[in-house]
């Protein structure tokens, strides 16, 4: 508890961090209250006349209208939801994977810790986006299938911390004494290590809340996403391929700008919570690579040299 | 030093980044323009008059220079080869390999008198001898792309160097047709090839023939370029080359010409949603032109089908027919470009068109009725209503990826679903949506295609044979009044009793409705007028051969 009060007290010293949360509000109301902000509903249909396809921002329709005639900010208002909840779904499930996998290699060592982990640099060094590619093209489209694919492919750099985290914390005396009054591995990992990297777990997971908004949008501009679903990277596909040569920007550039103000919000408050829980970073704060990696999608590429030792002293 | 190289390295991975992802929108369409084809442009022996060149941008070229296996890039292979009797028009055309032809009382002898002085491109001579060897190995060799249209040739002998016999086990009432894309190749390619053999040639040698262009080179994604053939029968082409760019998307089709890269689009190669941008460009000509093209939903008619009982039943079909919303998806797929259509032979087909077909409109007031009617019913209140067993109306709709398709298929799902049919749309890639069809493992599928100049294809596709492997039915659709009418028209030689057949025929199919029709979208194609004039419009493609050879320079 008091570590939690501690870490609020210097994240509301952080001006970027408070940004980032007044941004990430604003997404969070337009997803909650679509109905009640949008002016149009986007999945009822609308009898048009050619004129309306593409008709540029006017009166009733203050983004215009898109490629078959419906209001875009209404769609940009409801395209929220799905890129939220891809967003915090997946990277909850690939906060669970990593802490799991993370945890179990770095406690027990030895052969398990080399399995799990040779098993991760292996997911590490495939390149995302094909095997997401090869993977939805095999399973299908869904929403589900989306958040599924997303959350197996990015629990890897969670993994990598939580058992560099545990090789030092298990190490130490706390672990050592609970050990010795016969505690089980099972209420040791729980009890005495897990809070000591959840801090760190958090942080991380946000910061793959926006990888994973970014990596829905990608698959979905690339035209794998569910069309049935309004999102964000679904407006970018149709407009990409529907849009240009009409020159309808403002079907291009709003949902665009949404991915960027969401994801940047969520950067802001990651970083902001990261250094807060890993004071390593501190003796870094003039610049953090990882923080550009995470905003790039290509996070296998710089961890070697940028992962946590392997044992603090 | 490690440091400050990952920090170098992390700048220029995110200035290459950003700069990528600013330049999307506009750059990466064009990246794809092949360079290389510019070279032979300007050959260094250049005569004072340049060489005439037309730069044709598609969105794809073909899939191989071998037709005996090729499906595809059929206006090319018109310039390349030619046929006894070419094609002109929706149910028009000309004389081609045969200057004139005549039949016999019994409707079987067919006698053609073929053209004196032609060569192929690798000189040998194409007299009549070689016009009936290259008709006889069709048939021998059983070529799949076309050895079809000439199911009923029972004996082809060349009588002396201009005069072909073809002897018919059945009268036809549609010879030109018939003859229309069966190409003429020759024996000194061909001759000493086996079947396996000539299924793997993929040189560039099985492009010659005797058309008015020459194959030069072909370079697979990227661009392919033909050379007048001077010594062409007909007439001496004005425009002396012909380079086919190959552009990833419609959008950089659209942006090569206006960037004059290009002079003319192909068909199928520019979105309706450019064509506002292209008219109000200068210099610009759009003509818009009638096309056979046919999009449809496919209900699934196999009796082997995995599909569900209750999509057998009429009242069903035609509830369906009464949701969608054809209207809409001309607005917003085709911006208007395009007509609802009610009977699979659509309009531009003359009079095999059934005009007497009134469509089904979208009413969803009356497809309710005649679901309620049927006595179907919502128990649950889900707004879906449920067949006799208890099953839900919900089917399994599939469609190809591709965002107008997309557009489409939501048009007509959010149709269905005021009926009280669930219908949500799968799209996948084209190989996954074909591999569902040996099995017939579906219940709806959006698709399209195009009609041939006559009736007969259209009608082919619903018979029973077609269902089998490598056959042509995407319904599943047999029906034995149906196959009696189809062997009928096929030797009905007179034209009004062929097209009283063709039009009970579309009847039959409107009313059991193993296609609901949707649209008939035109054909659009751009060029530059400033560089270019003269193309034909009555073909429904201005590269089409006839079309074509009236091009020439604007100067």
């Amino acid at each position: 508890m008091e570590s939690q009060n501690r870490i609020w007290t210097t994240f509301r010293k952080k001006p970027m961090a408070l940004v980032g949360m007044g941004m990430l509000a604003v997404a969070l109301i337009m997803a909650l209250f679509a109905p009640l902000l949008a002016p149009y509903d986007p999945n009822e249909r609308v009898d048009v006349v050619p004129s309306d396809i593409l008709a540029p921002p006017g009166e009733g329709h203050l983004l215009g209208r898109d490629d078959a005639g419906k209001d875009v900010l209404s769609s940009l208002i409801y395209g929220a939801r799905v890129s939220l909840i891809v967003g915090f779904v997946s990277s909850f499930f690939s906060m669970f994977i990593g802490t799991t996998v993370g945890l179990t290699a770095g406690y027990y060592g030895g052969r398990v810790s080399n399995a799990l982990m040779r098993f991760t640099d292996f997911l590490m060094v495939i390149p995302d986006l094909p095997l997401m590619l090869v993977i939805i093209s095999v399973w299908g489209r869904g929403l589900w299938k989306i958040i599924l694919v997303i959350s197996i492919l990015y629990w890897t750099y969670t993994a990598r911390l939580v058992r560099s985290q545990v090789l030092s914390i298990k190490e130490r005396q706390f672990v050592l004494r609970a050990r010795a009054l016969g505690a089980s591995n099972y209420r040791i990992i729980v009890r005495h290590i897990l809070p000591q990297v959840m801090p760190l777990i958090i942080a991380q997971a946000v910061l793959d809340i926006s990888s994973s908004i970014i990596a829905e949008s990608t698959l979905s501009f690339l035209g794998l996403g569910d069309p049935t679903l309004i999102s964000w990277g679904m407006m970018l596909n149709f407009a990409f391929e529907r849009a240009i040569s009409r020159k309808a920007w403002w079907f291009l550039l709003p949902p665009g700008i949404a991915i960027v103000w969401v994801s940047l919000a969520i950067i802001l408050i990651g970083n902001a919570l990261e250094e807060i829980v890993n004071p390593r970073l501190k003796t870094h704060h003039l610049f953090n690579p990882r923080n550009m990696i995470s905003l790039m999608l290509a996070k296998p590429l710089l961890v070697e040299s940028e992962s946590p030792p392997e044992v603090t002293p | 030093m490690k440091h400050k190289l990952t920090i170098l390295l992390t700048l220029m991975m995110a200035t290459v980044l950003i700069l990528s992802a600013c330049g999307g929108g506009q750059e990466a369409p064009e990246a794809p323009a092949p360079a290389e084809p510019e070279a032979p442009a300007e050959p260094a022996d250049a005569p004072a008059d340049e060489p005439v060149t037309l730069d044709v941008g598609t969105t794809y070229i073909w899939d191989t220079a071998n037709p005996t296996f090729g499906w595809y890039g059929y206006t090319i292979r018109y310039m390349i080869y030619d046929t006894l009797v070419e094609e002109m028009g929706i149910s028009d055309f000309q004389p081609g390999l045969a200057e004139s032809w005549d039949v016999s009382d019994d409707g079987l002898v067919w006698t053609f008198k073929i053209r004196e002085g032609v060569k192929f491109h690798d000189g040998t001579v194409c007299d009549a001898n070689a016009v009936a060897w290259s008709l006889n190995w069709t048939l021998e060799q059983d070529v799949e792309t076309f050895a079809f249209y000439l199911y009923n040739f029972e004996e082809i002998v060349a009588l002396d160097d201009t005069t072909l016999q073809v002897t018919l086990s059945s009268p036809v009432g549609n010879m030109e047709y018939l003859l229309m894309y069966v190409w003429i190749m020759p024996e000194s390619v061909w001759g000493e090839m086996d079947y396996d053999a000539m299924m793997e040639f993929e040189d560039l040698s099985a492009a010659i023939g005797t058309g008015p262009y020459i194959l030069k080179e072909w370079s697979e994604g990227e661009y392919l370029i033909l050379e007048a053939n001077k010594d062409y029968w007909r007439t001496t082409p004005v425009i002396d080359q012909i380079i086919y760019h190959e552009y990833a998307t419609e959008d950089a089709v659209v942006q090569a010409l206006l960037a004059g890269e290009i002079d003319v689009t192909d068909t199928d190669s520019i979105p309706a949603t450019a064509i506002q941008t292209l008219q109000d460009a200068d210099n610009v000509e759009v003509p818009i032109m009638g096309s056979t093209t046919i999009d449809e939903l496919i209900i699934n008619s196999h009796e082997n089908g995995s599909q569900p009982a209750s999509l057998w039943d009429p009242a069903v079909r035609l509830a369906m027919a009464y949701g969608i919303d054809k209207q809409q998806i001309v607005t917003v797929a085709y911006l208007g470009y395009a007509d609802a259509l009610g009977p699979v032979v659509p309009a531009s087909m003359g009079d095999w068109h059934n005009s007497d077909i009134v469509d089904i409109p979208f009413d969803v007031a009356a497809g309710n009725k005649v679901l309620d009617d049927a006595g179907y019913v919502d128990s649950d209140g889900d707004g879906i209503r449920e067949y006799s067993d208890g099953s839900p109306l919900e089917y399994r709709f599939y469609g190809t990826d591709d965002s107008t398709v997309a557009r489409i298929m939501e048009i007509i799902a959010d149709g269905l679903e005021q009926v009280g049919i669930s219908a949500p749309p799968t799209l996948m890639d084209e190989d996954s949506l074909i591999a569902l069809y040996p099995a017939f493992d579906f219940d709806l599928v959006y698709w399209g295609w195009g009609l041939d100049p006559d009736p007969d294809f259209a009608m082919l596709i619903f018979t029973c044979d077609q269902r089998e492997e490598g056959g042509w039915s995407d319904s599943g659709y047999c029906d034995e009044t149906f196959e009696e009418k189809y062997v009928e028209q096929g030797i009905t030689v007179d034209h009004e009793a062929r097209r009283a057949l063709i039009w009970e025929m579309q009847e039959q199919l409107f009313n059991d409705r193993p296609y609901i029709l949707l649209t008939n979208a035109k054909n659009i194609q751009a060029y530059r007028s400033d560089l270019f004039t003269g193309f034909g419009t009555a073909t429904g493609d201005i590269l089409w051969k006839a079309a074509l050879l009236q091009g020439k320079p604007a100067r």
